[in-house]
Formats: structure tokens, sequence, C-alpha cells
């Protein structure tokens, strides 16, 4: 079976749900070490969440997958950007804007790849799980199929231990791979 | 929605479905480069044209690696330059404005609480297509009807009429400039323009009739009004109820009351005419029926006028011999949002008329002439079934089909689906309390926008389009201009999310729709390759000179060697209508009074903020900062009677019971007492902005009550009166008995400042009417 680091994976499952990339979930239970206790909702009740969670809701959107709604920073794309280009990563597609939850994990599973740990914690510290924090809180607040929490809430469990992971530096630092 | 499943069955469908572990790897996102070396080092320099409002001012978007910094004024552009306002540098925030429409949703929810799904394009075109095509079959084409606004809803409309529509509403005609087009076009044969065709730089007199220049930016004009009044002292007469922003900067500030503006035009046009004040020769030359126009407005004094309008005859009379000295350099300026009272369009022909007495057409300081040259297109021929659909063309003989028609023929149940483009029904169209209803009754329901505003909350389906900085569109010819020129709009940046620009929508949806012979042209580039070959040039070379193309400009008589013809039945300006007169019509305006406000009751106006654009930029964050919400004007006078005290937040309820949110009093010695006024687009019910949402006053929901004018059909939104609410309890307006009026400034001194303490830091207080 092919190898994916996990930012792939947390990548794929929280960006809008087709068949395909659901098929990584089982993969995604062993990541975190938990199966998902709850019942799986049919694809399209997952494509409504999703919507409502993430895209457009009424009266509001709960959860919108941006680090500008939760951080207040006047030049955020351009520290983000700047961030990026600092280790050798620009932009190719501007489909969203720099500070997209898919593109900052797709970000991290580069820097993983590259082995750039130091990188990696210093994107995880200064600048993703501040407001990711803040997003599964959201997420955990308006889900009404649990789904997304459970993945919500098992990603920020598991990125906050692999920031200890980092923090200590002495742990399994080669590459994590499922 | 469907049963959960169980965890062996999603796992084995997940697989089925993928056929094997499909992880999707976003190797497009990122590109390598060395550290500290990622993309672009330059900063592009993209001309485009601004869309912040409909001006077509021209800009250029800074952009580095993609993504959009900084926009900034076209300086070949000959109108705008370098030049744009507060909207068009804000134009950044609408385009990464979190609050946009990203994917075609799908509404399974009820109608005004939508529950939405995100679907792909194809599956949102197939759906809309197949509807259009099973109430074509069932009904007819007409029963689907579009109402839409500005320029990226041409090609829909093309689309529809190819289909064989033509319940095809614009808000820019019924709600807007439609009778002043309608009193120019029977006057002059033509309208009025966009931009508006006057030579103020060499105006030495100029006339506002309730335009609120300054506060209704439009850059090229506003620079050219600063120019002509500051810089060459050409004399300005404001006639405004209220102490606009440009009031303050005129030699003459008119209160007029309310709805009897055509009784001091008409006044002018005799006492011009009585004391030989008009040009002979230019009448005799150009115009048809002076002597039936003498006669017509014979009893319409100065002294009559007074007691009509509360305006002093003195002033009158001085007015009236400052256009007469004037002439033919006067601006008589045509307005632009003119449906008032319900008799608009005759109030728009006196204005007509009285340039023309003036010799202001044709004429350096007054109306200029438009330079139009013929550009190729794709094509997309109409094919409208049957007979011509309108209203009671009968009673308006004048009419395009307008809003109105459409929600009317809504509920009679002749039409199923609208697909409303661009256009905020909700805020632009009274009484939208009828327009619900009528949504209520429709089968269907399509809205294309770029954010989710009102008319999407009703929406079975919602299609994100791209925005101006994103998209191509039709050529723009700016044949309303001395110096004409055509400028292309053309994407500063790609598209976001999957907002998709007009001409792949109405393409794809012409497909589904079996109309080949609407737009063939593959892409929007071949379009505008095809239109510029007419002019000898193409898209990369147009865009390489700066996005804009100059031709040479006919503005004036002296242009057409004297021997010029309107293109009117008799060849001639028509004073006297000989339409209207076929018609039934006046053919000549008459004064006819509109109702006053009972006792107790103020006349509603409205008007527009200087950084907003209606209701599109609310949401805008830069935009919003400088002006969140709308206040209230009210009398000084009468809210110190009423108890009521400026910054303090009152309701409003209007003649048919509707209660207003809370809104911000200003109290001012600037607005007479028996109105009140406020800016027009606040208020938003969208909870999907939100910024914009419920910041404000929603006045709109406030104007219940229309008239439509008798000649074209258009809504007469000032005939609205309210009550002010406070602590749950009504208040009456007073009655102040207004004493005729009229000011006229005093000569300026030299002002000398001496700074005796140094200035303070920060904030200052706001000049009035913002800006």
């Amino acid at each position: 079976m092919e190898k994916i680091n996990f930012y792939l994976i947390f990548a794929n499952l929280l960006d809008y749900p087709d068949e395909k990339k659901l098929s990584l979930f089982e993969r995604f239970e062993n990541i975190v070490g938990l199966h998902y206790t709850g019942e799986i909702p049919p694809l399209e009740n997952l494509e409504i969440e999703y919507t409502k969670l993430f895209v457009n809701a009424h009266p509001y959107l709960p959860a919108p997958p941006f680090a500008s709604v939760y951080l207040n920073s006047e030049n955020l794309y351009d520290e983000i950007e700047s961030f990026y280009q600092s280790v050798g990563y620009g932009i190719e597609t501007r489909e969203f804007p720099p500070d997209y939850l898919i593109y900052e994990l797709v970000f991290l599973s580069n820097l993983f790849n590259d082995e750039n740990y130091k990188a990696e914690r210093k994107f995880l510290i200064s600048h993703f799980l501040p407001w990711f924090e803040k997003f599964v809180k959201k997420v955990k607040e308006n889900d009404e199929t649990g789904f997304y929490s459970f993945i919500c809430e098992k990603i920020n469990i598991f990125l906050n231990n692999r920031l200890k992971e980092l923090k200590d530096g002495e742990t399994n630092l080669q590459k994590r791979v499922f | 929605m469907g049963k959960p499943i169980s965890r062996r069955e999603f796992f084995k469908r997940s697989l089925l479905g993928a056929g094997a572990i499909g992880v999707t790897d976003y190797s497009y996102v990122f590109k390598k480069f060395p550290p500290g070396k990622a993309g672009r080092e330059d900063v592009e320099l993209i001309p485009s044209i601004c869309e912040m409002c409909f001006w077509k001012c021209g800009i250029i978007g800074k952009v580095k690696n993609g993504r959009l910094l900084k926009i900034e004024g076209n300086p070949r552009n000959p109108h705008n330059g370098e030049k744009i306002c507060a909207r068009g540098n804000s134009g950044i925030m609408q385009l990464y404005d979190p609050d946009r429409l990203k994917y075609p949703l799908l509404n399974v929810g009820k109608r005004g609480e939508p529950k939405w799904k995100r679907i792909s394009w194809k599956e949102a075109l197939n759906r809309i297509a197949e509807r259009m095509l099973e109430y074509k079959k069932k009904y007819g084409a007409r029963s689907i009807a579009n109402l839409s606004h500005g320029s990226s809803s041409i090609p829909m409309r093309k689309l529809l009429k190819n289909f064989g529509t033509d319940r095809i509403a614009h808000a820019s005609f019924d709600q807007c400039r439609g009778n002043r087009d309608v009193a120019f076009e029977l006057t002059f044969g033509m309208g009025a323009g966009s931009p508006e065709r006057v030579d103020l730089i060499n105006a030495k007199a100029i006339l506002l009739i309730g335009s609120h220049i300054g506060e209704n930016v439009h850059t090229s004009l506003v620079k050219e009004f600063i120019e002509a009044v500051e810089g060459r002292k050409a004399k300005l007469v404001t006639v405004d109820p209220r102490f606009s922003m440009i009031a303050g900067k005129s030699d003459y500030w008119l209160p007029i009351k309310p709805g009897t503006d055509t009784a001091l035009i008409l006044t002018l046009i005799n006492y011009i005419i009585q004391h030989n004040l008009y040009d002979r020769e230019f009448v005799n030359n150009y115009t048809y029926g002076f002597d039936k126009l003498k006669e017509e407005v014979k009893n319409y004094t100065p002294e009559w006028a007074e007691k009509i309008t509360e305006i002093k005859k003195e002033i009158i009379i001085e007015i009236a011999e400052l256009f007469g000295r004037s002439k033919p350099a006067v601006t008589i300026f045509p307005g632009r949002q003119s449906t008032w009272y319900g008799n608009d369009t005759q109030r728009v022909r006196a204005l007509a008329i009285l340039a023309s007495i003036l010799g202001a057409v044709g004429r350096r300081g007054g109306y200029f002439f438009p330079t139009k040259i013929k550009l190729k297109g794709c094509p997309c021929p109409n094919k409208i079934e049957g007979e011509d659909f309108l209203c009671d063309t009968s009673e308006y003989p004048f009419m395009e089909t307008t809003t109105e028609c459409i929600r009317e023929a809504t509920l009679n149940d002749e039409v199923k689906m609208w697909i409303v483009y661009g256009s905020n029904i909700i805020h632009n169209t009274p009484n939208p309390q009828k327009t619900i209803k009528a949504i209520n009754k429709l089968d269907f329901m399509v809205v294309v926008d770029i954010k989710p505003t009102e008319p999407s909350l009703y929406a079975d389906i919602v299609l994100p389009e791209a925005t101006y900085l994103e998209r191509y569109d039709i050529p723009f010819m700016v044949a309303d201009s001395r110096t004409p020129f055509i400028q292309i709009r053309r994407p500063v940046v790609q598209p976001l999310y999957e907002s998709k620009d007009p001409f792949y929508i109405v393409s794809e949806l012409s497909k589904r729709l079996g109309l080949k012979d609407c737009f063939p042209c593959e892409t929007m580039e071949d379009y505008l390759n095809l239109a510029l070959s007419s002019i000898g040039t193409n898209l990369r070379k147009l865009e390489k000179e700066g996005g804009v193309y100059r031709y040479e400009g006919k503005p004036f008589l002296d242009d057409f060697g004297g021997n010029y013809r309107f293109p009117t039945p008799t060849g001639k300006i028509e004073l006297y209508s000989t339409k209207l007169s076929l018609n039934d019509k006046d053919p000549i305006p008459k004064y006819e009074p509109v109702e006053d406000p009972p006792k107790g009751w103020a006349r509603l106006s409205y008007g527009r903020s200087p950084v907003h654009t209606f209701s599109r930029t609310e949401n805008n964050k830069w935009l919003h900062a400088l002006n969140p919400e709308n206040d209230l004007w009210i009398n000084e006078e009468a809210a110190k009677s009423m108890g009521l005290k400026d910054g303090e937040y009152v309701r409003l309820k209007n003649q048919d019971g509707v209660v207003s949110d809370p809104v911000k009093l200003k109290v001012t010695p600037g607005i007479r007492p028996d109105m009140v006024h406020t800016y027009h687009g606040f208020g938003s019910q969208s909870p999907f902005l939100r910024l914009a949402y419920k910041k404000g006053m929603f006045e709109n929901a406030l104007i219940t009550k229309i008239v439509l004018d008798p000649i074209m059909g258009g809504m007469a939104k000032r005939i609205n009166f309210v009550k002010i609410i406070k602590d749950g309890k009504e208040i009456d307006f007073p009655v102040i008995k207004q004493k005729p009026s009229g000011f006229k400034k005093k000569p300026e001194k030299e002002i000398k400042i001496k700074l005796t303490a140094p200035l303070p830091v920060g904030g200052h207080e706001e000049e009035e009417g913002g800006c």
C-alpha cells in the first residue's frame, strides 16, 4: 500500500468529501489510534454537513476554514506567504487565499517530507495550532453528525503530541507514514 | 437525508467508489524553490476596469505572485486617470472577502432559511437547463424571467432572448434612471448617457436638482466638477431639500419643498422666455414646438412658484437671469436616480427643455453628443416567442419590461422560474415584502452573485460568479465622452474557489439548452478578439498598450459643420414631443402636485453614501470601517419639539405599518422639517454577510407604496411617509410652517489661519455629509 504522510491524510479528510477521500478514514483511525464509535453518515449527509460547517450556512457559517477568521493580524497573508517562501515554497494556485486550512496542511506535509522539522515545529507553534484550536472548538459546537468533530478533535490532539515530539527532539523523528 | 450506514458498509462503499485508496496529493498547490527565492519577485501591473460601481474607471492591478496587492487608477484612462475612489481602492477586499460565494450551492432546506449542499458546476447547470426546458415545454419560454443588474449579466440576457423570453428587467431602468433616459430620448432622440454627457469644464453656470454629487461619487465627474466650480468658478445652483455636501459648495442653495421641482423648472423656462433670455437663434434652428411651449408655460410665474416651491421669488429670478447671462455654457445636470414622485419623466423633460432654450445642447458648457463606432460581436440572435410581452403598454407607452411587470406576472402564475443575476432585488426593488411573496410562488429560482446576498437565501440554486478582478467582460465602449475610448476588463488574478465568469455560465448553459447559435465563440478571448478586430487591434496588443483604445469624438455641433439632425421624428429637439402627443400624454410638461405627508408624518428620502454602492459594498471590510451604518437626518427644530437627541437610536414606522430596525439620529438644521433622509443599501438581512448583517436601517422595507411613472412605468419611491418610534411609543412630526427661502453664498473672504497651539494628534471631526 502506498505510504502517505499523516498531514496529507488530514488534508484529504478535511477537504470536501467524496468517496475517494473518505476511503482514507480507516488509515486516519490508525494514525490517531482510536476507532470512531458514532454512526458514519452517508456521503450526501456529509456533503450537507461540510457545506454547513465550512462553505455557507444559514444563519451563519460556524467554522470557516481560514486562519484569518481566527487570528487578528493585519498582514496575515503576507506573513504566511513569507513563511512559505522562507523555506522554499511558493503558492502555485490561487484558488484559495494562502491561509486556507488545506493549503496549510499541505505545506506541513511538504515540510514533513523534507524532514525540515525545525520549520514544521515553528509553523505549528507560531501559526497553525493557535488558530486550529479555535477552529476545532467551532466545529465541535456545530457539527450535527459528530463525524467532523471526531476528525478535528483527534487531529488537534495528535498535532499537539507531535509538537511535543518535535520539542523533545529525541524521539522518533524519522518519517512516520501510514 | 439518507440513513446512517454501517461501518463495514461505509468502507466497502468507499473502496468500491474509489477503486482503490485514492489520496489527493495536492502537489499542484506549492512549487519548490531555493529557500527565500520562491515565486516571482516582480510586481506585475495589469490594466483592467473597476466595477465597485458602474462608472467603469480604468484601473491597474498590482499583482505579485498571483496575489493582488493594490489597485490604482490607470493613467491611460482619459476619464479617471490616476484617480480612483474609496470603493475603487477597496476592490481588493471584495476579492478577498471571506463571505464570498465559493461553490455552486443547492438548497436542500426551506426558502428563506436555506440548508445548502455544495454541488458541482456540471450538476448545477444540468439542473438549471432541465428546469428551463421543462417550463418552456409546459408553459412557454416566457414562464422564465430574469432580473439583473450590471454588465456581467448582459450575456445571460442575450441567452434568454435567444431562448425565447423577453421577461427581462434591469434595476437600472425602472428603479433608477429609466425615466431620465426616456425623457432625453423623447426630447433629443438619445438618452442622457452614462457617464452623463455634460461639458462641466466649460460651464459658466450649473444647475443640480436633487443630485448629490460628492456623496454620489463618480470619480471623473467629481474631478471635473471640482475643477469647474473651485478652479474655474462656474456658478453652482443646488436645489435640494437637504443641505447636501454639494449644497455646501454652491453659490445658491434652494431647499425646495419635496415634489415641486417641476414647478420651479417650468417657472425658470417661462421667465427665460418672457424676458428674452433664451437663445433665439438656436431655438429657431434646432428645436420644435417653441410657440406651443411659450403658451403652455406662461402662467408659471415666480410669484406662483414661490407659493408652491417655498423658494423666494427673488432667488428664482436671480437664477433665471444667471442662466440667461451664462447661456449657452450652462450645464443643466440630467440627474441619475430619478424615480422620485411618480411623474418623473416629465420633470426630466422640463430639465431637457430648459437646457434646450438656453442653447446648451451640443455646445461647450452644455450637453455634448456621444460618438459610437461599430464593433463586431459573437452573435446571439433574439428569438422571442410570439407577440411582444410587456405590461399594459397602453397605459405606459414607453415602458420596458420592469421588475413590477415580472412580479405581477409571477403572482398571476404566468412565471415559474426566475434567474436573478447580480441584482439584489430585496434591496433595490420597492416593497420587498411583495417581492418575497412573488418568490414564494415560483417553482424554481436561480441566483448568480458574488456574495450570499438576500436573494440567495430564497434561491434553489446559487451560482458563484467571478468578481470583476477575476474575469473578462464584453468590451466597454465609452462613447459618452468628449474623448471616446474602448477599454477591456480582464482578469487581474485567477478566479478564487470555484467562481466562474459569465461567459462560462452562459456558454455551458447554451450547450445544454441546444442553442448553438448563441455565442458560438469558444472563449471570451475569442469574443474580444473578434470585437477588437473591428478597430484593427487584438487583446494582446491592446493589453500591451495599457488596455485603452482611443478614437476621435464628435461631441459638439461645430463638429458637424452646424448641420446636425437630431434623431427624433421631427429631426429637431422636441420641446413639444410628437411621440407623447401620439400616445395621449402631455406633449409639454405640466406641474402636477404630489401628495404631501399627512399631519404627524414626514416624507422618507434616501440617497447614496460616498463610500458605498448601494447594498453591494456593505460587507467590504475597508468600506464598512469607513461607514458601517446609515443614520437618519432629521430637522433640528422638529427633533427638539419631539424630544429627540442627536446620536440616539429610534425606529421608523411607515404608512403601511412596517417598522424598521433601529437607526441613529443625525439632528441637523440642514434638512427641511417635513422629511427625513438616510443612505440607501444598509441593514442587510443576510446573516451570511457577517459585517453588513443588520448594520443600520434597511430603508427599502419602508418603501411599500409605489406609484408608476405614467410614461415609462418607473417606480417612484419618495412618496412614503414615516413616524418615529422611541421606547415603543409613536411620536408625531410637528407641523412647522416654512417661510419661502433660498440661500446665496456670501462673497469669500481670505481666511488666515494662525496656529496658537499644536494640532491635536489623531481623530478629527468629520465634515458634515461625509466624503
